[in-house]
């Protein structure tokens, strides 16, 4: 069992094979790319259960996490360093994913939007995954 | 037996022309309501900065296209993005897609006070 959404969504990326290594918010200085970062509650929105006033229904919240996919642009002879299949199958491994190891019931996860992002200077790309989690607030 | 009837539309299109300029009137006003409400949201949730230019930049406008009336939310500063998403330094402050979990319930409040 994780202890927080960022865990969870770290565990089932570990779980999923891709041979890269996860952290949470920030990967530790010196980190060799390619690796994945996940930060979560980005917005959390409280989503209608029941009738309003309704102690009894469950409250339920949509929670924007994003996960982010770091690779090297390009190589030192300037060669393509960027995989092509890394990212896809990100979006692979956590869409509608069951997302087992959350600390509170999660009723389904879809991932909204993944943009790709170029930062020349540092020789990066930077995939952003943006993800939503429909899950009970506690 | 043979019958004819003679059938006056005019008042009834007349009419039906009326309810649909209404709506019409509503959705553009549901529209700029919604706009500004995520627009203030997402100035509350950009980060501040000295020049304060990212939470000027942004902006909303009222359009319409074939299928109704809509807000366009627009941040016009170069680095919105990197702030949006993140670097590799910076973790990512998401005030713009914070700003748009903020539009169904906008919405349900604004469209249930044009039904007053």
């Amino acid at each position: 069992m994780s202890a927080t959404t960022a865990g969870a969504l770290k565990a089932l990326l570990e779980a999923a094979g891709l041979g890269v290594s996860v952290h949470r918010d920030a990967a530790p200085d010196g980190a060799v790319m390619p690796y994945i970062t996940v930060s979560e509650g980005l917005a959390t929105t409280p989503l209608q259960h029941g009738d309003v006033g309704d102690a009894a229904a469950d409250t339920a919240v949509a929670e924007l996490a994003q996960v982010d996919v770091w690779q090297a642009w390009r190589t030192p002879e300037k060669a393509n360093a960027e995989s092509y299949t890394l990212v896809p199958a990100v979006v692979k491994a956590l869409h509608g994913a069951k997302l087992p190891t959350a600390p509170t019931v999660v009723h389904g996860m879809t991932v909204d939007s993944s943009v790709r992002l170029l930062e020349r200077d540092s020789n990066t790309v930077h995939q952003a995954i943006t993800v939503r989690i429909r899950r009970r607030l506690m | 037996m043979k019958a004819t009837a003679e059938l006056d539309t005019g008042e009834f299109v007349k009419a039906f022309h009326r309810v649909c300029d209404q709506m019409d009137a509503r959705g553009q006003a549901l529209a700029d309501q919604v706009g500004e409400a995520v627009a203030s949201e997402m100035k509350r949730l950009a980060p501040a900065g000295r020049s304060g230019r990212l939470r000027r930049s942004i902006r909303y406008r009222v359009v319409r296209d074939r299928l109704g009336w809509y807000a366009e939310l627009t941040v016009n500063v170069f680095y919105a993005s990197f702030i949006e998403w993140g670097t590799r330094h910076t973790a990512a402050v998401a005030f713009f897609r914070g700003g748009l979990e903020h539009a169904p319930a906008a919405v349900r409040r604004f469209a249930g006070r044009l039904d007053r």
